[in-house]
């Protein structure tokens, strides 16, 4: 429940920074990560993100239920708006539990454009709750080591 | 001394006097309360759900579960409400793997059956609840209503489709992408039959 508590509050402080984001049409790497902790229940804090040291990346990701990669690209980019497919990336790394490859999300993101596309907070928001979205998640995983034409493909 | 009478003058000479049914007056009023209340709790629950949505939004998933069950509470009744509860719940135990948040969202689909028996939308949803976890018996199970109601959904059977194949049942899997296939002109459903090595 404190754990809870806490998280919460961690969101509320954040709130205005959701806003102002969700108003510039982008995600920032930052942003992404606190969204994903939200959805796991975990208390993450900008000021936590802020101090984390690279030691503390394998642990923190861990907790997130997302690989050391995805977590460390999203948290290069800091403030900065990250490119789609490693917010994608993470959020169904973290829901499915499976690794993901970011050329796997890219080709997901292409065959399904308007299920898994993030383009703000808002359809952050959806991804994590859009059950469409959800069923082809382990299609991402499966993707990550597919060739690009299956075989037994074409005419 | 309670009787009033309204009273109208017509062409200077009729007068047309009306009295107050007062015995009416309270089968008058509780008539009139249904809608009012019907409407209160109508404004309540959108207030609600706009609530959720906004929480959910800035990604307080737990406060947007609990304003989710309270409008179920006040529409209990209410086939989008109850499946926007089970969405809410269903998303958390996919993040958390929680056994309260899946109980929650079982409880939830299986009521929006109850309030909805012919609509196809909660067996599909839950059917994908499980699919997403890769559980693709149950999921096969689930899905059977929204198929048995509309049978000739192509959706429907491409998801059947993509649970066979899932779960390595290749021929039932054929089947189903054909039937798909048969219905409407669905390119995944070629796909798939592609994919198992059998042209459309």
């Amino acid at each position: 429940m404190k754990k809870l508590l806490l998280s919460v509050s961690a969101l509320a402080l954040f709130a205005p920074s959701v806003q102002a984001q969700s108003a510039a049409n982008s995600v920032s790497g930052y942003a992404a990560l606190l969204s994903i902790a939200g959805a796991r229940g975990v208390f993450l804090s900008l000021a936590t993100l802020e101090k984390l040291t690279p030691a503390q990346f394998k642990e923190q990701a861990s907790k997130l239920r997302i690989s050391e990669e995805a977590f460390k690209q999203l948290f290069d980019r800091k403030f900065n708006a990250a490119p789609m497919e490693f917010v994608v990336r993470a959020v169904l790394e973290s829901a499915t539990g499976k690794t993901l490859t970011n050329e796997g999300v890219k080709r997901l993101i292409a065959e399904n454009p308007s299920l898994v596309a993030v383009n703000n907070l808002s359809q952050l928001a959806t991804l994590i709750n859009n059950p469409a979205a959800a069923t082809i998640a382990n299609r991402a995983a499966t993707l990550a080591t597919a060739p690009v034409t299956p075989r037994g493909g074409g005419n | 001394m309670y009787n009033l009478a309204l009273t109208a003058q017509y062409a200077g000479s009729h007068v047309i006097s009306l009295s107050l049914p007062w015995p009416l007056i309270p089968v008058f009023l509780t008539a009139l309360m249904f809608p009012a209340s019907i409407a209160a709790r109508d404004l309540q629950v959108q207030r609600l759900m706009t609530t959720a949505k906004t929480q959910q939004e800035n990604f307080q998933f737990d406060q947007a579960l609990l304003t989710y069950k309270q409008a179920t509470q006040v529409a209990p009744g209410d086939l989008n409400v109850t499946l926007a509860y089970a969405r809410a719940a269903r998303a958390l135990w996919h993040f958390r793997d929680v056994p309260t948040f899946q109980q929650q969202a079982d409880a939830a689909y299986e009521r929006a059956r109850l309030i909805s028996p012919s609509s196809t939308l909660p067996a599909f949803e839950h059917a994908q609840m499980y699919a997403f976890k890769e559980q693709y018996a149950r999921a096969l199970t689930l899905l059977e209503p929204a198929l048995t109601l509309d049978p000739n959904n192509a959706g429907y059977w491409l998801e059947r489709a993509r649970y066979l194949a899932a779960s390595g049942q290749e021929t039932p899997a054929i089947t189903a992408y054909r039937r798909c296939w048969a219905i409407d002109i669905v390119p995944e459903c070629e796909a798939g039959l592609k994919t198992l090595g059998v042209q459309p």
